[in-house]
């Protein structure tokens, strides 16, 4: 029992981590981009937008990086989820303005803001905190190893989904046939 | 069978599984690149205002740099309007790129940055993204001329003042298919598109 809590937690922990450097990265590589979909938000005020826009990835590449250690694994968790609904209630509050026509800069392809993401955020959420909760004992390195792995495999087949799902956008735009609903738009 | 050799197949297995998910990662993403090339990556153009091929309007406008600027015939030389906005992303994302056609284009376009509103704004503006070395005018009557709804808005003038193309300026590719255009003597990618519509059915 406490062998496969055990496994779900480092799975849980190496997904969020993954998605956290990725996020990170992007707006690290591209911040004039950041700093446009920052200003979109309109959220902070302008003289505060380059400040944010330097802060927020490196608060995800600091979280991401104490998901990985077992020290910090539960402040972590809590701290991941403080940023994931940080951005849930800047996306809800944007949806509310009626301004969903806005880039989420969540990394990855380009994705307009919607209620989807902000209940996967909140969702995700949800399971970083009851992770926080559990008393995590020390797992041996194969159960380490094998929720990495795991972890892996969900951060790869999420971002898959992602991109699959902005290619779809994309031909839908274009007045093309829809893989995904089947019909012709 | 020994636990070590278990562990190894399941190892191995895991490492097939990861590297088949980032295959399909990757696969998914070069058809997202190969959307992103054969879009059409030209200048929309709006109706409205001076149509291309048709002479601009003439105006002298004061500089907030200093100077003058007259937009229109009897240059001589190819300029290009830039309508923007203090408030607006893309704007701001495409100074650099604005600053590098300045330099290297400089020898025959002249790039005049044009937007309206409040001077000291637009002073502090200037002064906060280094654009002192632009010709910069603020002129209602300029966005009026040319019908800009949409920013930021590209105007491509050749020589003689005559409007060789313009567009809903998004992305450096954008911007560079303004100047194709008036290499080429089609007034847009899509009438490019049109003119060589044939050789693609």
């Amino acid at each position: 029992m406490a062998t496969a809590t055990d496994l779900l937690i480092w799975t849980l922990a190496v997904f969020t981590a993954l998605l956290l450097f990725h996020a990170a990265a992007h707006k690290l590589l591209d911040t004039a981009r950041f700093e446009g979909i920052l200003w979109d938000y309109r959220l902070a005020p302008e003289l505060a937008i380059p400040a944010v826009a330097l802060l927020l990835p490196l608060a995800e590449f600091a979280v991401g990086s104490a998901l990985l250690i077992p020290t910090f694994q539960d402040q972590a968790f809590m701290a991941a989820a403080a940023l994931l609904a940080l951005y849930a209630v800047a996306m809800g509050v944007n949806l509310v303005r009626g301004r969903s026509e806005i880039s989420c800069g969540c990394g990855g392809p380009p994705t307009p803001i919607s209620l989807a993401l902000v209940l996967r955020n909140l969702a995700l959420c949800t399971c970083l905190l009851s992770s926080a909760a559990l008393a995590s004992s020390q797992p041996s390195w194969l159960v380490i190893l094998a929720g990495a792995a795991a972890g892996c495999l969900a951060f790869v087949c999420v971002a898959a989904a992602g991109q699959a799902l902005a290619n779809r956008r994309r031909m839908v735009a274009r007045g093309g046939v829809a893989l995904v609903s089947g019909g012709r738009i | 069978m020994a636990q070590s050799t278990i562990l190894v197949l399941l190892g191995a297995l895991w490492l097939c599984f990861l590297v088949l998910a980032a295959v399909v990662w990757a696969m998914l993403r070069q058809i997202g690149v190969l959307y992103e090339r054969v879009a059409p990556v030209g200048a929309l153009m709006d109706s409205g205002g001076p149509k291309v091929g048709e002479a601009s309007p003439t105006m002298r406008l004061p500089s907030l740099n200093g100077g003058g600027v007259v937009v229109g015939p009897g240059r001589g030389r190819a300029q290009l309007l830039f309508f923007l906005s203090t408030s607006c992303p893309v704007c701001k994302q495409l100074l650099p790129v604005l600053d590098s056609v300045r330099k290297d284009e400089g020898h025959w376009l002249d790039v005049v940055l044009a937007s309206d509103g409040e001077e000291a704004t637009h002073q502090a503006f200037i002064s906060r993204r280094r654009l002192g070395d632009f010709a910069y005018v603020l002129s209602t009557e300029l966005g009026m001329a040319y019908r800009v709804q949409r920013l930021p808005f590209g105007v491509v003038l050749d020589g003689d003042g005559v409007v060789r193309a313009k567009g809903l300026i998004n992305n450096r590719e954008q911007l560079e298919s303004l100047f194709h255009a008036l290499e080429a003597g089609a007034a847009s990618v899509q009438q490019l598109a049109k003119q060589r519509a044939l050789a693609f059915v």
